[in-house]
C-alpha cells in the first residue's frame, strides 16, 4: 500500500466519522415532505366567565372524557379552582375547589393534569409533592419527591401551558421538570451538573434525577435568563430552550436522540442581559422561543416565537409583557423539520391561552389590546393544518 | 449676550431644583401619577407590588396587603392588568380602600418598579426605600409591620 492510498483512506474515514456526527449537528437542515401548513380559520369559541374567574391562566389542557365530552381544564389562580368547560355544549360543566388550608390544603396550585374527570394531579409552588385529588378536590393521595435516594434536592415542578411542561406519566412513573435554580442569575459553573428533568416511580415512591442538562454553550454570547419548555411526543421528550435555535430530542430515560435546527425566521441573534436592559423592559425587548407543544391528532410540533419590539414612549410595559404584542409559530414534523412558519397578527392574540384539540390547534383572542376583548368571555380561535 | 442668558438660565434652573435623589424623584412622580395627597404617607409606608417577578415575593406581598390594608400608615399601589383581575386577586373592599391604589396604567412599571417595594416616610421625607428580595422576606415585612404600627 503506497503512501497515497493509506492518505485517501485515512481522509474517507475522516469525512465518513463527521458525517455520522453531523446527523446530531445543529446546522443540519431537512426539508420536510409534510404538506399540510397551519392556517388561521373563521372558527372560534366562546365561554362566558363569571365575576370571579378571569381569561387569563397559565394552566389550560384539553381533555376528552371517557364518555367522549371534550372539555378545555382551565386553572382560575385567582379563586382557587380548575373549572372544566364542555367545548361542545360552550358551557362551564364544573368547577373542582383547591384548598388552602384544611384537610385538603394543596398549597399554592400552579398547574395539573388530568388523569380522568374524577382524578386529577395537582403541582404546587416550593413544595415538591403530587397531589392526586377527585372532582370535589378532596386529597386522595400525596406523593413527595424531595430528594433523590442518594439525597440530592428535587425541586418543585408545576405542570402547566405557560412555557408548556406539561406532567407526562408513563407505566407508573410521573416525568417532571427542574428549573434552574435563580434562573436569572445562576451559579453557573454548577449549571452544567444541574439536572433539568426527574422521573418519580410511584410504587417504589422513588425519585431520579435524569442526565438532562443546559446546553453547554447556552451563555456563549452573553448571559441569558436561563427558561425553557418541554414536550412530549412519539415516545420522546422534545426540549426547547428560550435562548437556543435548537430543538433536542430525548428518550424517556434522558438519552439524547436528535438535535434539530428549528430556527425562527424572524429571531436572529438573542440579547444578554445587561444592567441597563433587564426585567420586563428585557423580555419585551428582545427576542426568545415561547412554548414547544405536541400535536399528538396531527403529530406535529408547534414552537411559539417571540421577536421582541422596539418601546415606545407611552407603552406600557407590563401589558407587553403580560400580552406581547405578536408571535409567530413554527410547524415541525415528527422528526422535528420544519414544515412552515406563520406570524400572527399584532395586538390579537394571546401567547398563553392555547389548547390543541381533535379539531386543531386554539389559541386565545383575549389579547388586552384587541379590540374585541371582553373580559367577561374566554375566546379561542381555531387554527388548522391544511393545503 | 445671548451666552450670558444662556449661562444664567442654567445656573439658575440648577439652583432652583429641589435636592432630591433619584429615589425622591421616583416617589414624587409615583405619587402625582397615582393621584393622591402626599401627607397620606408623610409618616408612613407606601408599599408597591408589581404584578410580576419572583413569586413567593408576590405571595407575602399579597398575603401582607390583605392583612393590613386599613392601616393608616400605610398606602398600597398595586399593579395589575385590569380591574377584574386586581378585585378577584384582592376583593372589592380592598381594592375600593382609599389607602389602596389599584394601578392599572403601568405606572408603577413606567416608574422602573420592578420588585415589590416598600418607601419609608418620616416627617414628610423619603427616609429610605426597600425592595424585598426573596431571601429577606421575612426581615422585609417584620420591619414593615413594626414601622407601621407604630405610627
Amino acid at each position: 500500500m503506497n503512501k497515497q492510498t493509506i492518505f485517501l483512506i485515512v481522509l474517507i474515514t475522516i469525512i465518513t466519522s463527521c458525517t455520522n456526527q453531523t446527523n446530531n449537528n445543529s446546522d443540519k437542515k431537512e426539508t420536510s415532505k409534510h404538506n399540510l401548513f397551519l392556517k388561521e380559520t373563521q372558527d372560534s369559541i366562546s365561554f362566558k366567565l363569571d365575576k370571579r374567574t378571569t381569561n387569563y391562566s397559565a394552566c389550560m389542557y384539553f381533555f376528552k372524557d371517557s364518555d367522549n365530552t371534550n372539555y378545555l381544564a382551565y386553572l382560575n389562580e385567582p379563586s382557587r379552582e380548575i373549572l372544566f368547560f364542555n367545548i361542545d355544549s360552550l358551557k362551564l360543566s364544573h368547577r373542582v375547589p383547591l384548598d388552602k388550608e384544611g384537610t385538603n390544603a394543596t398549597g399554592w396550585v400552579r398547574g395539573f393534569h388530568i388523569i380522568s374527570k374524577d382524578s386529577i394531579i395537582v403541582t404546587v409552588v416550593r413544595n415538591p409533592v403530587f397531589f392526586l385529588i377527585n372532582s370535589k378536590g378532596n386529597v386522595i393521595n400525596k406523593y413527595g419527591y424531595n430528594k433523590t435516594a442518594d439525597g440530592k434536592n428535587v425541586f418543585a415542578f408545576t405542570a402547566r401551558s405557560f412555557l408548556n411542561s406539561p406532567l407526562v406519566i408513563l407505566s407508573g412513573k410521573l416525568y417532571g421538570k427542574q428549573n434552574i435554580f435563580d434562573a436569572f442569575n445562576p451559579d453557573f459553573d454548577k449549571v452544567p451538573q444541574s439536572s433539568i428533568a426527574f422521573e418519580f416511580d410511584i410504587k417504589n415512591n422513588s425519585v431520579k434525577l435524569l442526565p438532562i442538562y443546559f446546553p453547554t454553550n447556552y451563555w456563549d454570547e452573553g448571559k441569558k435568563p436561563m427558561f425553557f419548555s418541554r414536550t412530549f411526543g412519539g415516545g420522546s421528550f422534545v426540549w426547547s430552550f428560550n435562548y437556543d435555535h435548537n430543538l433536542y430530542k430525548y428518550s424517556p430515560s434522558g438519552k439524547l436522540l436528535k438535535v434539530s435546527n428549528a430556527k425562527s425566521k424572524y429571531i436572529e441573534e438573542f440579547v444578554a442581559l445587561s444592567k441597563n436592559l433587564k426585567g420586563l423592559r428585557y423580555f419585551v425587548t428582545t427576542p426568545r422561543y415561547r412554548e414547544i407543544i405536541y400535536d399528538k391528532y396531527r403529530k406535529v410540533y408547534y414552537r411559539f416565537a417571540y421577536a421582541g419590539i422596539e418601546l415606545k414612549k407611552d407603552d406600557k410595559v407590563e401589558s407587553l409583557f403580560k400580552y406581547p404584542k405578536q408571535f409567530s409559530i413554527i410547524t415541525l414534523d415528527s422528526d422535528l423539520n420544519i414544515i412552515d412558519e406563520i406570524l400572527l397578527a399584532p395586538n390579537t392574540y394571546n401567547i398563553n391561552g392555547w389548547f390543541v384539540s381533535p379539531k386543531g390547534l386554539y389559541i386565545s383572542t383575549d389579547h388586552i389590546n384587541n379590540p374585541s376583548l371582553n373580559e367577561d368571555k374566554l375566546t379561542f380561535r381555531l387554527f388548522k393544518l391544511s393545503k | 449676550m445671548k451666552t450670558v442668558i444662556i449661562i444664567l438660565l442654567i445656573f439658575l434652573t440648577v439652583s432652583c431644583s429641589p435636592d432630591l435623589s433619584s429615589d425622591e424623584l421616583i416617589i414624587n412622580k409615583l405619587i402625582s401619577d397615582i393621584d393622591r395627597e402626599k401627607n397620606m404617607v408623610d409618616n408612613g409606608v407606601i408599599l408597591v407590588l408589581p404584578s410580576h417577578g419572583c413569586q413567593s415575593c408576590l405571595d407575602e406581598t399579597i398575603k401582607f396587603i390583605k392583612n393590613n390594608y386599613k392601616n393608616k400608615s400605610l398606602l398600597c399601589v398595586v399593579s395589575g392588568i385590569s380591574m377584574k383581575e386586581l378585585r378577584i386577586k384582592f376583593s372589592d373592599s380592598i381594592i375600593d380602600n382609599y389607602n389602596v391604589l389599584a394601578d392599572i396604567e403601568g405606572i408603577v412599571y413606567n416608574n422602573k418598579i420592578e420588585k415589590p417595594t416598600a418607601f419609608y416616610f418620616v416627617n414628610g421625607k423619603l427616609n429610605s426605600k426597600i425592595e424585598l428580595h426573596s431571601n429577606e422576606i421575612d426581615v422585609f415585612f417584620d420591619r414593615l409591620l413594626e414601622f407601621i404600627e407604630s405610627k
